[in-house]
């Protein structure tokens, strides 16, 4: 029961969060301000959401991060050459999952 | 109609990969905290939010009290608030389909159709409710692959999870294509990082999205004034 309660709780806050801009703004025409936000921000959370993702990476301690840094090296420089978004994620991916499990063990 | 099926499912293949990966790691997690199928399946289900549902299993194992899990939602869940906000106008035309599109937008799914705004009309709204189905499939076929192999796998899945890092950084490299959007972006993960810094796990997204909403007014406010 009481897991049941926390499930409807966390359910009904993220919902309640997705739905806050439509609630405030509903059919209303956006304000020049909202638009710009809604053009600027994107950028700034998806990297915020890097950084998110990689929060947990002990920078000071071994492996110093290396197994990411490798990983991310090679997403960047594969996406630059082929601009396959599924190739560079499945190939670093692989890469970083071999890494963990096998150099830096 | 086709058309769009296949569009968006080509434009949503990157959360598929992800998705599956992160999901099979979350049906794991949840099965190693002794919760059942049916509650991993019915957390991707009600709740689908990646990092709130592993949140949650740690919830249901340490649990301290219901004013906690709320404060804990909202502290995880914040920067949803700035998600819908560039789709308004196209959810808008979405009938009843919108509310299931509006409970489906995850960072993912956001990114997703940020990045691919080809379709206008109608057409728009039917590709932007396709990728929000697409990809919550996903995630709850990952959850059931995860907790069904439980205990079974022949490998170990130990690092699959940076399939959601790789989504995002790739999500990233394709905004960031002009200049003003480069250093936009740069000073996204820079700001980031030195929250992460003073701030610790636990509070610093709050903190950088205050901090990314003041950098974009201020910047909003010179560029009026000259």
């Amino acid at each position: 029961m009481r897991n049941i309660i926390i499930l409807i709780i966390i359910s009904a806050v993220t919902f309640g969060l997705r739905s806050l801009p439509f609630l405030l703004f509903g059919d209303r025409p956006l304000p020049a301000y909202v638009i710009r936000l809604s053009n600027r921000i994107p950028v700034l959370v998806l990297g915020l959401l890097v950084v998110y993702s990689l929060k947990s990476t002990e920078l000071l301690v071994w492996p110093y991060g290396l197994p990411e840094a490798i990983a991310i090296t090679v997403l960047v420089i594969l996406h630059k050459l082929r601009r396959n978004a599924l190739l560079s994620i499945t190939v670093s991916t692989v890469t970083y999952a071999i890494l963990i499990q096998s150099v830096f063990r | 109609m086709k058309n769009l099926i296949k569009a968006s499912f080509t434009a949503s293949l990157p959360v598929l990969m992800g998705y599956t990966a992160v999901g099979i790691a979350f049906g794991l997690t949840a099965m190693d905290n002794n919760l059942t199928p049916l509650t991993a399946l019915a957390m991707s289900g009600f709740i689908y939010a990646g990092s709130m549902q592993f949140v949650t299993v740690d919830i249901f194992t340490h649990f301290s009290g219901y004013f906690n899990v709320f404060l804990l939602t909202l502290l995880v869940n914040f920067r949803h608030i700035f998600y819908g906000l560039p789709l308004i106008t196209d959810y808008n035309k979405a009938g009843k389909k919108k509310w299931y599109m509006i409970f489906a937008l995850t960072d993912e799914t956001y990114a997703i159709l940020q990045h691919n705004r080809k379709h206008t009309g109608r057409d728009r709204v039917m590709f932007c409710f396709l990728v929000s189905l697409f990809d919550q499939g996903y995630w709850i076929l990952g959850t059931l692959i995860g907790v069904l192999l439980k205990g079974v796998l022949p490998f170990s899945t130990a690092g699959i999870d940076f399939a959601m890092t790789a989504l995002f950084i790739v999500l990233f490299l394709e905004l960031i294509s002009d200049n003003t959007h480069f250093n936009f972006g740069m000073g996204g993960i820079l700001l980031s990082w030195i929250c992460l810094l003073i701030f610790g796990t636990q509070y610093f997204v709050v903190a950088a999205l205050i901090l990314i909403v003041v950098i974009v007014s201020v910047d909003w406010k010179k560029d009026r004034q000259s």
